[in-house]
């Protein structure tokens, strides 16, 4: 279904989305759907960027605050917010987004110079930047953004300040 | 068309692996009883499977050995080898490596294992002098004639519970090229010899006149001969004989065959073969359950005897007695049929009814809203089947934890044996029922308590008596159900644990602080003994220290739902108790309210609930408590465990849920509590995983998600 003939080297197509300000793109092989923001249940004690856990089709799974997990400035959730379902390292997780579309672009655009892309987003997450006209649309790796690391971190950060915040009480 | 051998190999694994579980088990007991001949029978009888089932799929290696091992057997079955450690010892290393083989197939390895030296020690133990034991007034029998290679009926396979059968005909030939083949049996033996070779030319399948009188003498038996024609274009024949032989051995006893079973083993035969069966199933029933095979392409019956409708044969008594046994253990075998499921089927039925039990769970709270009778009633129906159905699923899914207690008696002794101790090792409850994938995860943890109770616990004969002890020493291993919870505990009658001691190594190794010194509780003991790296064993072993391997059990306990208890007596004994829920997937679970979010808290857990007031709350230590008839039971508001945003109000009364977290109760305070529920448990994804505190989550009726409280990790 890839296969459109002649430009099938260069063509890609892209899930792209604002957080914030900003405008940033996903590789649409990672991504498994958008659906409508829902009721996400809190889970406690995991790191501020996790919103929550919502059902998707019967799976339970996390959703991120993609604005917090990347540091930029978090527009308020309107009737353009979406979830949108990514496949990192074999897990899904859901992104929390504003105006999901997916545009083609031609491979030849994508340039590698992270360093301008944003003052904000860790460097290690940018695969490289688009300009289409006057937007320019930064490419998220979505395995680093949702990285194994920062998943162990999610267990050590967790655990600090809900000790922490016991004793404080209990003091 | 293509065939392909291996869709039977896991079924062949399953049941070579029972086998050997049989041969231990009865090995054990022969040790402990070495003039038990009953046993010996047992041995040869699973022995004697084995090698069938193997010469049917190709395994020659292990054909070969379990060849060599009925050699054994038979030697000891009539009593001119007697039952000594060696030839024990010689019994053990054969299970051994026929297990080592098994799981070479298991894993696809072709390597061939050489039991060459095996063999020999086989031999010299069978060639061992023999110790005279004539059989009491018992006629000799020169049996060179029985084993005519050519006699027309063979024993196919060993019936299943007649006791009295000994004639095999490799056996049999074995003895033939054993000068001098002049053995003493008992008189059932001479009853079961197959009557003198008939003429080769017979066209038709002869039952020995021995086994007419003996079934015939049964009541409710028919005895039949089969003419089973397989499809001209069947590749595998063999497969297919094993097949027929296997459904017939379910259905009664296989009394012979033409031609021979060995040549049926081997295809030498064109396309039809015939089998006489002795079964209380009508000929047509038998017709069907063997076209059920694939394959066959008619069977037809001959029925040479119908049942009597009472007889009682004039025959031996101690004949007669046997026969009654024999018929006793088939309507046994009749009764408990049973049907191989993969595991993985029953997951995924497990997981429909899961969603089943949430939809339905979403229509009652939708039809809460109207009020339309109808609609209840369908909805009462609707829950009352899904609870059944759901039940039904669980049964299925529970298997006895005898499954996995069974190899534990073989690796007890080898481990007494190894570390000169005396142990007796009793098990109790193997009865007790487990969900499938939660006995699977418990052999690793069990291993580790049994080696520790078995290392650590038990101390030499010689230290045990100058401590006034008997020299044997006592390792039990027992189940049993505890409300929603089973039981497993290790007890040894050993050491104990020395707290002192304990605290020393831990502090030694750097895994606490001085100041945690000061707490000797049976809990801080068994937090430290958990504790990854911690060993108290004195001297480098092979062997485990106590401790290691505890982290192990607890971590893998608790991944389960479960818990880890330490009772002790320090120099009188040590009992480590793994409490697991009955099932994973679906459990009762009290609904929660705690800021707005809906929490579940495992039922099985839960011990009552309460409204308290301010008042009620005393603070003991810097740590609030409530105090319930006597206790002292800490209080832990969720809302603050949760980092909730609003908090409980001090002036106000809020309830709180008492848990029992092994011998400790908990007070969680929470906004509401909303009920009882049946929840369907979902595990977190990796992502979620490392969050602290929560046992899962699951899918309430409105489609949103609730997390499943984790009290011991919450804490």
């Amino acid at each position: 279904m890839e296969d459109k003939g002649y430009a099938v080297d260069r063509e890609m197509q892209l899930v792209a989305f604002k957080v914030g300000n900003e405008e940033f793109g996903v590789d649409v092989k990672k991504v498994e759907g958008v659906i409508s923001l829902v009721d996400v249940t809190r889970m406690p004690r995991a790191p501020k960027f996790v919103e929550g856990i919502i059902n998707l089709r019967g799976q339970i799974i996390a959703v991120v605050d993609l604005a917090s997990r990347l540091g930029v400035a978090s527009s308020d959730r309107g009737p353009a917010t979406r979830i949108v379902v990514v496949e990192a390292q074999d897990v899904k997780v859901g992104l929390i987004v504003d105006s999901p579309e997916v545009i083609n672009i031609d491979k030849e655009d994508i340039e590698a110079s992270p360093a301008l892309a944003s003052a904000d987003v860790e460097s290690s997450f940018i695969k490289g930047v688009v300009k289409l006209g006057d937007r320019l649309l930064i490419l998220l790796d979505v395995d680093r953004v949702l990285s194994d690391e920062e998943r162990t971190d999610i267990g050590a950060m967790d655990a600090a300040p809900g000790q922490d915040s016991g004793e404080e009480q209990e003091a | 068309m293509e065939m392909d051998i291996s869709q039977y190999k896991d079924l062949f694994i399953t049941e070579a692996q029972e086998h050997l579980d049989a041969l231990n088990k009865f090995l054990l007991q022969l040790e402990n009883d070495p003039n038990n001949l009953d046993v010996v029978t047992e041995i040869f009888r699973s022995a004697h499977t084995l090698k069938g089932m193997s010469a049917t799929m190709g395994y020659d290696q292990l054909t070969e050995l379990a060849h060599e091992m009925e050699n054994l057997l038979e030697h000891l079955r009539t009593g001119d080898v007697p039952v000594t450690t060696n030839v024990v010892d010689t019994l053990f290393s054969c299970f051994d490596t026929l297990g080592a083989i098994i799981n070479a197939i298991a894993e696809d390895r072709p390597e061939q294992i050489d039991f060459s030296g095996l063999v020999g020690e086989i031999r010299a133990v069978t060639e061992e002098p023999a110790v005279e034991q004539p059989a009491p007034e018992e006629p000799i029998v020169v049996e060179a004639e029985v084993a005519e290679p050519q006699a027309p009926v063979q024993r196919a396979t060993e019936p299943e519970a007649t006791k009295a059968e000994l004639t095999e005909p490799q056996a049999a030939e074995q003895r033939v090229t054993e000068p001098p083949a002049i053995k003493a049996e008992p008189a059932q033996q001479q009853a079961a010899v197959p009557a003198l070779a008939e003429p080769v030319a017979s066209s038709e399948l002869e039952v020995d006149e021995a086994d007419m009188r003996r079934y015939s003498a049964t009541p409710g038996m028919r005895i039949m001969r089969l003419t089973v024609e397989l499809d001209r274009e069947c590749l595998l024949k063999s497969v297919r004989v094993f097949m027929v032989f296997k459904k017939l051995a379910q259905l009664g006893d296989v009394l012979g065959s033409m031609p021979p079973v060995e040549a049926l083993e081997d295809e030498k035969f064109e396309s039809t073969f015939q089998v006489a069966v002795a079964t209380p199933e009508t000929g047509q029933r038998v017709e069907k359950a063997l076209l059920a095979i694939a394959e066959i392409a008619s069977v037809k019956t001959d029925v040479l005897h119908e049942p009597a409708l009472e007889a009682r044969p004039s025959g031996a008594a101690g004949a007669d007695g046997a026969t009654d046994k024999a018929a006793a253990g088939l309507s046994a075998a009749r009764r408990t049929q049973s049907v191989r499921v993969n595991i993985a089927r029953l997951d995924t039925l497990m997981n429909l009814v899961g969603e089943l039990v949430i939809n339905r769970t979403r229509l009652a709270q939708i039809a809460q809203g109207s009020n339309i009778p109808d609609l209840r009633e369908a909805l009462d129906q609707t829950s009352r089947l899904t609870a059944e159905l759901q039940d039904e699923v669980m049964k299925t899914r529970m298997v006895p934890v005898e499954h996995v207690f069974n190899r534990f008696p073989r690796m007890v002794r080898d481990l007494a044996r190894a570390e000169g101790k005396e142990i007796d090792f009793v098990v109790e409850g193997k009865e007790i029922e487990l969900d499938r994938t939660i006995l699977d995860e418990i052999s690793d943890p069990l291993i580790h308590m049994i080696r520790n109770a078995v290392d650590h616990g038990i101390a030499t004969p010689e230290k045990r008596v100058k401590q006034g002890k008997p020299a044997r020493g006592t390792v039990k291993l027992s189940a049993y159900r505890d409300r929603n919870y089973v039981a497993i505990e290790v007890y040894d009658d050993g050491e104990g644990v020395e707290p002192a001691r304990v605290f020393d190594r831990a502090l030694s190794k750097g895994l606490i602080g001085e100041d945690e010194r000061r707490s000797l509780t049976d809990d801080d003991v068994l937090r430290v003994l958990c504790m990854p790296g911690f060993s108290t064993s004195d001297q480098v072993s092979g062997v485990s220290g106590r401790g290691v391997g505890m982290d192990a059990v607890k971590s893998k306990a608790e991944a389960l739902g479960g818990f880890v208890l330490l009772a002790f007596e320090p120099g009188l004994g040590t009992t480590v108790t793994l409490k697991l829920p009955l099932t994973l997937a679906i459990v009762q679970a009290l609904m929660v309210e705690v800021s707005g979010e809906t929490y579940a808290v495992p039922l099985g857990t839960v011990r009552e609930t309460h409204v308290i007031s301010p008042e009620d709350i005393k603070t003991v230590q810097s740590h609030e408590a409530i105090f319930l008839r006597d206790e002292t039971i800490p209080l832990l508001r969720l809302d603050r465990l949760l980092e909730c945003s609003h908090l409980l109000n001090g002036a106000e009364q809020f309830p709180v849920v008492i848990t029992e977290i092994g011998p400790r109760l908990i007070a969680l305070g929470v906004h509401s509590l909303i009920g009882q529920q049946e929840i369907v448990i979902s595990t977190l994804d990796k992502f979620l995983k490392r969050v602290e505190g929560f046992a899962g989550a699951t899918i309430l009726g409105t489609g949103r998600v609730a997390l499943i409280l984790d009290i011991p990790s919450l804490m």
